[in-house]
């Protein structure tokens, strides 16, 4: 084997391209332990030293980063400490006084009867329902899978990670918890002497609880607080650095662990624990709009024309494309595209085409008045996923999704010829957004953490955003949203420990951060003038924020348990569009639902912006 | 302060005394573990939770002994877990190869390694780089760009973005030997 070849084969390993073949001469040579495998253990040594040579963390940095870790450690570990520590006390009473339990026990269930045994799962806290996708039960330290109706017992966790994945806690007194994605709960209990006791390290649910018994309410921990409740209906969101709390109904006691400071919330209100200096205070929530201007049920995702006045709609489960008048709110053309699901339709930036990719590896060019077909181009690169014209309708860049390598694949197109520009290029990204003028695209993957920045015109990365050694600015793992501001300087991103980060992209730092409601966001998008960012989150409600203030200052009822995940002010300002995947219906399908909403004229543009 | 004295603070409960502790051996350990681990924010971490296991295990450490093997060996168990825990998110033909690697790790002589020299020397002749020959460096090694997009942002083949990486690092190699003796002598 050449040194150009074992040079290709390190590349590529190195890239996770690495084909299977390669990669048993590749590993046959590193055992060896003849010159090959030293000039491969060599080549990767100084691959990882080069690395290391050019990392500007200094020692200052690296030991300041040490012990910011060290502290986060620490709390996580006092936490779970503080909470093993009243566990075995409870434990050591109950045994103590194993007479009177053994007693109580036969006291109540000759009094309960064997109707309420059955209710409680043989003697479970809880079971769950409603479990979608990747959800972990933890038991005694020991992950088991679960499904729909499997008993939890005392002290069991769970895990509920991958995408559009959820499970729901129901007690037996109809007490329900329901998480979304990214959910890790320590522990559930429900003991008769002390009450309902869920211990939550992030993520975000929702609560109904019914009315609990005097003197013993459920008592919800998190790693910054904990909720008191008598019976009520809330939402609690738990970031690593910061607990959101809403309540619908009824009153919470909110508190804060680091100094035992407590707030109530009542119905309508909101509050936040985060660092122990901030004001901890119940505000009324922002006023919500329930009603949007225009729905449809069944399609899933859509675009407005340059001038907001046509909307282009998919549905979900055919290739069927409609266009909508959004004036008269009248359907105006609707036709099959494709044969397979239209995954994305845009329309040219000066409103003449209507451009739609699809799973079945085409793109077709579209007159928008008529739905005549103009052109088809066939990429040859599997499934197309998205689409992004230029705003100087010369580039068009299509993401196909290359099922037999799994890979997803980049690809630019002109616009006029039709011809390839540049690509086909590997994506290893999972979260994408374009840039509004449809220039740049910002890639990241879930375990990663950076946010690689791409030039649409050259086809190469420009910036790459990176969290700093110290994990002072935002951070990038598990980013689940991104949008670009219409300047194209800015990226706001959905971060992990509950806040939004502003990343400014010329100098790779973070211009500001601001705590989130709600739970995660699913998608963003800033309005015309940059100066509002539009949120779609798990609670299911759009919020509007103002940037400089870092308040929402609008809000909007969405579709029930759906992922908003199109988030587009209307280049007018005046008109949001909305648009998400149904994740829990009841066959199990998928569905989707756009929706139009007229924003208040708070939040449409200045005069002095669109002259 | 002498290293014993450092660790006899450090183990009553000195934080900075710790904190000088990392800072003495921090650059020697990241280029440890670059050495098996080639993502740079990987080893950060790594050298992190290894020193966050030192701290925690402080007490039981043998003063009579040398601390830096001590610290290796710590770093040693953290690579070789991150090669275990990484598995799931491989793909199969990554893992053939990250396999082979593991085993020569666990196998390999430590007691001789200049990797902390070796990048400071590798920084020196970094900098005597011509520009584009460092932004390249930087795209492939610190931004951890696949060569495959390196090739298209550049406009050549992946074939020569290796060839050229390929001539740039025999400079480097070159240079760092260099450097190494004249430290020496």
């Amino acid at each position: 084997m050449t040194r150009d070849q074992l040079a290709s084969m390190v590349d590529a390993y190195r890239d996770g391209e690495i084909a299977p073949d390669d990669a048993e001469c590749l590993a046959t040579a590193i055992r060896q332990r003849g010159e090959e495998s030293a000039w491969v253990l060599e080549e990767l040594q100084t691959a990882g030293l080069v690395a290391q040579a050019l990392d500007d963390a200094d020692s200052e940095a690296f030991l300041r980063g040490f012990w910011e870790r060290h502290r986060a450690e620490q709390d996580s570990e006092h936490f779970i400490h503080d909470f093993e520590e009243k566990r075995a006390v409870e434990s050591a009473g109950r045994s103590r006084h194993w007479w009177i339990a053994a007693a109580m026990a036969t006291f109540v269930l000759l009094a309960a009867g064997a109707s309420l045994w059955m209710r409680t799962h043989d003697g479970s806290p809880a079971h769950l329902e409603q479990v979608r996708g990747e959800v972990v039960l933890v038991h005694r330290g020991a992950a088991q899978s679960v499904t729909s109706d499997t008993p939890l017992s005392p002290g069991d966790g769970l895990r509920i990670t991958g995408e559009e994945s959820s499970a729901t806690i129901v007690f037996a007194d109809g007490t329900r918890l329901e998480f979304g994605e990214d959910s890790v709960v320590a522990s559930v209990t429900d003991d008769k002497s002390t009450g309902k006791k869920v211990v939550v390290g992030e993520g975000f649910f929702t609560a109904q609880v019914a009315k609990q018994p005097p003197g013993r309410p459920m008592i919800l921990t998190t790693p910054q607080s904990e909720v008191v409740v008598l019976g009520t209906l809330f939402s609690l969101s738990v970031g690593t650095a910061v607990t959101h709390l809403e309540t619908q109904s009824g009153n919470v006691q909110f508190k804060r662990t680091s100094d035992g400071r407590s707030v109530e919330v009542p119905a309508g209100f909101d509050a936040i624990v985060a660092t122990a200096d901030a004001p901890l205070v119940a505000q009324p929530l922002t006023p919500r709009s329930g009603t949007p201007r225009l729905q449809l049920e069944g399609r899933w995702t859509g675009a407005l024309s340059p001038e907001a006045d046509k909307l282009v709609a998919t549905r979900y489960l055919k290739g069927d494309v409609e266009i909508w008048n959004t004036s008269t709110n009248q359907k105006q053309a609707a036709f099959r595209a494709h044969d397979k699901r239209t995954t994305a339709a845009v329309f040219s930036p000066n409103g003449l085409a209507l451009i739609t990719g699809s799973l079945d590896g085409s793109v077709k060019w579209w007159d928008s008045a008529t739905g005549q077909l103009k052109a088809t181009l066939s990429p040859g690169l599997g499934a197309v996923t998205d689409l992004c014209p230029s705003q100087d309708g010369r580039l068009l860049t299509v993401l196909s999704h290359d099922e037999h390598n799994a890979t997803r694949i980049i690809t630019s197109w002109d616009m006029g010829t039709r011809e390839r520009r540049w690509g086909p290029a590997p994506l290893l990204a999972d979260r994408l957004n374009f840039s509004p003028d449809g220039q740049v695209l910002a890639a990241a993957r879930k375990q990663d953490r950076f946010v690689t920045i791409w030039n649409l015109e050259t086809g190469g990365v420009t910036t790459v955003l990176r969290e700093s050694a110290d994990r002072s600015s935002g951070l990038l793992r598990n980013v689940l949203s991104m949008a670009f501001s219409h300047d194209g300087r800015t990226l706001a991103v959905d971060d992990l420990s509950g806040l939004v980060s502003i990343w400014d992209i010329a100098t790779g730092q973070v211009r500001t951060r601001f705590q989130r409601h709600g739970g995660r966001i699913f998608g963003m998008g800033f309005s015309p003038d940059d100066r509002f960012l539009a949120t779609g989150q798990q609670d299911d409600i759009i919020r509007i924020w103002d940037i400089a203030s870092a308040t929402p200052i609008a809000a909007f009822a969405g579709y029930s348990r759906t992922q908003t995940r199109e988030v587009t002010f209307a280049s007018d300002g005046r008109t949001l569009l909305t648009g998400g995947i149904r994740v829990a219906t009841a066959d199990k399908s998928r569905d989707g639902v756009l929706q139009l909403w007229d924003l208040p004229t708070s939040i449409t543009p200045r005069k002095s912006d669109h002259p | 302060m002498d290293e014993r004295a450092l660790i006899i603070a450090a183990q009553q409960g000195d934080h900075d005394a710790f904190g000088e502790l990392v800072r003495r051996y921090q650059a020697q350990l990241r280029g440890f573990a670059a050495r098996d681990v080639q993502d740079s924010q990987d080893v950060y971490d790594l050298v992190q939770e290894s020193f966050l296991d030192a701290l925690r295990h402080l007490k039981s450490f043998d003063r009579d002994r040398e601390f830096y093997p001590w610290l290796r060996a710590i770093c040693r168990n953290r690579i070789l877990n991150y090669f275990r825990a990484r598995k799931s998110r491989r793909s199969g033909a990554q893992v053939l190869v990250d396999a082979a690697i593991e085993e020569i790790a666990a196998v390999r002589e430590e007691a001789n390694d200049d990797s902390a020299g070796r990048i400071d020397a590798l920084k020196l002749c970094i900098a005597r780089l011509h520009e584009l020959q460092r932004s390249l460096l930087d795209l492939r090694y610190a931004q951890c760009i696949a060569v495959n997009d390196i090739a298209v942002r550049l406009g050549k083949s992946a074939a020569s973005v290796t060839m050229q990486l390929q001539r740039i690092k025999a400079v480097l190699l070159e240079c760092v030997q260099r450097q190494l003796k004249l430290a020496e002598s």
